[in-house]
């Protein structure tokens, strides 16, 4: 599938891209990064790089353009983890940088989102990509750089851990 | 698990981040090659700045600072902004305008008029509130408030600002990540920082002087409560300026504030600290596992790149071994690409075995790299990929 973008104007394309995608993948970035200000970079930087390599997508792409700006998300924030910065602070805290939850909102989903930040982060990007942006198997494995097989058995296992966590508590789980 | 599930949680927990339009104009104005962080005066920015000077900066500071307290407050006890019942909105929108941040006008005065119904004023208290912050309903909170007024956090902030906020935030009892200070007491000044920090890694990134000249550098005093620690300790980071360019990441830099001394890890990264958390390392960097597992004997590179890549194995003995291999791919670049001794002496090579390859001939891949810069992934330099059988190049990098 060659994905093509109707002869708009480059910078109309980026705002229907940013207005589309920006928060859904400012919320991937975060899951991801754990730090907000990390996150916003890597949003941005995502849709700088996109607007750069429009016409290499425009002329003969695999990935739908979804997927597409989800693979360069995925490989800013990846740069970004390799930061000393990063590195340095202790992400398995960040869990408690999650905006509070809502009143109304039930327990479980609370003790889901802190199981979805404690996976290792293999987990948790196949878990965002496949379940969070709906990108389908041959795309992650693309976006990832595994083979499609290598998505099925670390779907499965990322599942197997978030219902490990979910019953034990997620903080007894985690890595 | 189903879909609805994950997405919903995550979107219900995160709805406070959203990709504004300030967040589009930063992007708008990189593209641009505009100088993009700096947010387009305000009539509010306008108006704090009158006040500032009618009135004296500190006062005006003063002043923003005990609002934005309540405001903090108000979200400690009742969530963020789309929760909040209408007398809290209108509320919110009083405390922007005492606060001198947000220009009263005919809006705000009917707002405060007292002549509205609940869900009239909630509404119009939205509507004023978006417009000015230019961010959705739902991602209206504390944070996207100072944002507007502040710039971005932490790096558009002053250094009083962020302490006031760690203190305002521990104040209502949250749980901080960082917290911000002053430097105080005979601890290096933040220029000293930054100087201490560019002497120790510019020569250990190695990058030209006209690269570096494309960077500045910021400093911050903080410590890390969850990391169990209250010493603050300076971070000073690097920045490609204009910030928004295409960049190259330069470690950040941790220094002790009492002795100078230099806690930065990555920096000082030897093979074996990069192998340490490998497992999760190149698992995650999914398409770059081939720069750590380089360290690995081929048993261990072959298992490791077999469950990223596929395909990687342990080299077949009936065919040519690697030593040969390595010395192919020398002559290689030496004799078909001008390569210099002096120049392929800077780099060390590694050669990688892939079963299955090249229309199902084994091959070995060899990539050259440059490891003066103490950087474990990045600085593949040359690669050549070779029939294992025949020793046939089939591919280099760079191309001709």
């Amino acid at each position: 599938m060659t994905a093509r973008i109707p002869g708009s104007h480059p910078e109309e394309v980026l705002e229907r891209w940013m207005t589309a995608y920006g928060t859904p993948l400012f919320r991937m970035c975060y899951v991801m990064l754990k730090d907000y200000a990390l996150a916003q970079d890597a949003v941005q930087d995502t849709f700088i790089k996109a607007y750069k390599g429009l016409a290499e997508f425009q002329n003969a792409h695999p990935f739908s353009e979804k997927s597409w700006l989800n693979k360069i998300a995925v490989n800013t924030c990846k740069d970004l983890r390799r930061s000393a910065w990063f590195r340095w602070v202790d992400r398995k805290t960040a869990v408690e940088d999650v905006p509070q939850v809502p009143a109304e909102t039930a327990q479980d989903r609370l003790d889901l989102m802190h199981a979805i930040l404690a996976l290792p982060i293999k987990y948790r990007e196949v878990i965002l990509l496949y379940y969070y942006e709906n990108i389908k198997y041959e795309d992650i494995a693309k976006i990832i750089g595994i083979s499609v097989s290598t998505v099925h058995s670390r779907l499965g296992k990322a599942r197997q851990r978030l219902r490990m966590m979910l019953e034990r508590g997620a903080s007894d789980a985690s890595e | 698990m189903r879909r609805n599930d994950i997405q919903h949680t995550i979107d219900t927990h995160l709805s406070s981040i959203a990709f504004t339009g300030q967040n589009q104009q930063a992007v708008f104005a990189a593209i641009k090659g505009e100088k993009p962080m700096k947010r387009k005066m305000s009539f509010a920015l306008v108006l704090a700045l009158i006040i500032a000077l009618l009135t004296g900066v500190a006062l005006a500071i003063a002043t923003w600072h005990h609002h934005a307290e309540e405001i903090a407050r108000m979200e400690a006890e009742q969530g963020y902004y789309f929760e909040w019942e209408a007398d809290s909105r209108v509320a919110l929108v009083r405390h922007l305008v005492e606060g001198g941040v947000l220009p009263p006008d005919e809006r705000t005065a009917r707002l405060f008029s007292g002549s509205l119904s609940k869900e009239e004023a909630s509404a119009l208290a939205t509507q004023i509130m978006t417009e000015w912050s230019e961010i959705r309903e739902d991602a209206i909170s504390l944070m996207s408030i100072l944002e507007a007024v502040w710039g971005r956090y932490p790096y558009d902030w002053s250094d009083e600002d962020l302490v006031w906020y760690t203190d305002t935030l521990e104040k209502n009892g949250e749980k901080l990540t960082s917290r911000f200070y002053l430097p105080q007491g005979g601890v290096l000044s933040k220029e000293q920082a930054i100087g201490l920090a560019m002497e120790y890694v510019k020569p250990l990134v190695n990058y030209p002087q006209a690269v570096w000249d494309t960077y500045t550098a910021t400093a911050i005093y903080e410590s890390q409560p969850y990391a169990g620690t209250d010493e603050p300790y300076w971070t000073v980071r690097f920045h490609p300026s204009p910030r928004w360019t295409e960049r190259t990441y330069i470690p950040s830099v941790i220094i002790d504030p009492r002795t100078g001394g230099i806690y930065s890890d990555e920096v000082n990264l030897t093979p074996e600290d990069a192998l340490k958390d490998y497992h999760e390392t190149i698992a995650f960097w999914g398409s770059m596992p081939i720069g750590y597992a380089r360290f690995l004997p081929h048993e261990e590179r072959a298992a490791l790149l077999s469950e990223e890549l596929g395909g990687y194995s342990v080299p077949d003995p009936t065919y040519i071994s690697e030593e040969k291999a390595t010395a192919i791919a020398d002559t290689f670049f030496q004799k078909e690409r001008g390569y210099t001794d002096a120049q392929m002496a800077k780099l060390t090579g590694y050669a990688f075995y892939r079963a299955g390859f090249g229309g199902g001939r084994p091959v070995w891949i060899v990539k050259y790299y440059d490891e003066s810069v103490r950087l474990p992934d990045n600085y593949m330099i040359l690669s050549v990929d070779l029939y294992a059988d025949t020793g046939e190049i089939t591919s280099s990098f760079p191309r001709e």
